[in-house]
């Protein structure tokens, strides 16, 4: 191992994240080498230093004056929907599932999905739908706009638009 | 008859409304949220108001909790962002990720020149950009392993070692007058 690798997971050493088998190589690299050894005594010494800052001891009534706080709210800040309650339910009785069992639960919903569409295939079949299709086709999209109802607003604005404009070409 | 509650689950039941399981909680956590926050922040009535939002966020997020996480690292989380939301308003950094790079003030001989131990440590620490500092205080003050500390502050656990790494490089020019011959 070089130097600037080592260095590199010097901290992690120090705080024990290493595995076995790369705290071995460090230690091996350790053994031979005189700077790598001055790195780690001085963030060893770092370390020190920091750990001799006390425990600072928590305000009295810390505790009271935020439970106290949490009562005064008004309740239900963030209220559960019938979604959060049903998708709650869901992952609770996946969590409680065996990974087996869980498979196996996806496995028939997965079934069911497949068979619900196959008997649909079978209730209403494909010509049928196609027929639907293509009696749409021919529609040219216009059969939206039936006539306006004798009294409406649009029937109104017909009216109006009607007698008021011009005639076409006259320009005077 | 008593019944013993892990957290999670008394997190569950603060959820569906229990308001003792909440007060639970509070009772069994004030000390690492404060410490983290007071740590942090040393301020002590802006450390005792991170404590009582981390906990009211606590509560309305509730009942949406999925135990994926220990109920521990779930409230460094919420304490640990507060902390760093609050240190970015007071000193705004106007970009896109978390400034990562050391304030060179105070020097060292500042810092030897203030009231040596203690007060040098805290002083040195503050002087760290916020997500090295709030790293080192979980590492340091909270014992949490480099992967707690991953999820507290969201990011890898390779960040992680890099900003343990820059911080105490930063620490050991700060601090080398206070070192032991």
């Amino acid at each position: 191992m070089k130097c600037n690798h080592v260095h590199a997971r010097l901290n992690a050493y120090a705080d024990g994240e290493l595995s076995r088998l790369q705290s071995r190589r460090i230690d091996r690299h350790l053994e031979g080498c005189s700077s790598c050894q001055v790195h780690l005594a001085g963030l060893r010494e770092v370390n020190r230093i920091l750990r001799e800052i006390p425990m600072l001891p928590v305000p009295e009534g810390l505790a009271l004056r935020v439970v106290a706080e949490a009562a005064r709210r008004p309740p239900g800040v963030e209220r559960l929907s019938l979604i959060d309650h049903v998708s709650e339910w869901l992952t609770q009785a996946l969590q409680a599932m065996s990974y087996p069992v869980r498979f196996a639960a996806c496995g028939t919903v997965i079934a069911a999905s497949l068979g619900g569409m196959l008997v649909a295939e079978r209730i209403y079949p494909a010509d049928r739908r196609y027929a639907v299709v293509v009696a749409a086709r021919e529609l040219d999209g216009l059969e939206w706009f039936g006539a306006a109802p004798p009294v409406s607003v649009a029937a109104a604005y017909l009216a109006a638009a009607s007698t008021s404009s011009p005639a076409e070409g006259d320009t005077r | 008859m008593l019944v013993i509650r892990s957290d999670e689950e008394r997190m569950q039941a603060v959820g569906k409304g229990d308001m003792e399981a909440f007060r639970d909680l509070v009772l069994a956590y004030q000390r690492p949220a404060w410490s983290v926050a007071f740590r942090f922040l040393r301020d002590s009535a802006e450390a005792e108001d991170v404590v009582q939002d981390a906990f009211l966020k606590i509560l309305d997020a509730a009942p949406r909790y999925l135990p994926t996480a220990s109920f521990r690292t779930y409230l460094y989380q919420v304490v640990s962002r507060l902390c760093i939301d609050r240190a970015e308003k007071k000193h705004p950094e106007y970009t896109d990720e978390l400034p990562d790079v050391a304030d060179l003030s105070p020097s060292p001989g500042e810092v030897f020149s203030a009231r040596q131990g203690e007060d040098a440590v805290r002083m040195a620490l503050d002087a760290l950009p916020p997500n090295q500092r709030i790293a080192v205080i979980l590492k340091h003050y909270e014992g949490l392993s480099y992967a707690e500390i991953g999820l507290a502050i969201g990011v890898t656990v390779k960040a992680v070692e890099g900003l343990l790494g820059r911080a105490r490089s930063t620490l050991q020019i700060r601090l080398a007058p206070l070192k032991k011959d």
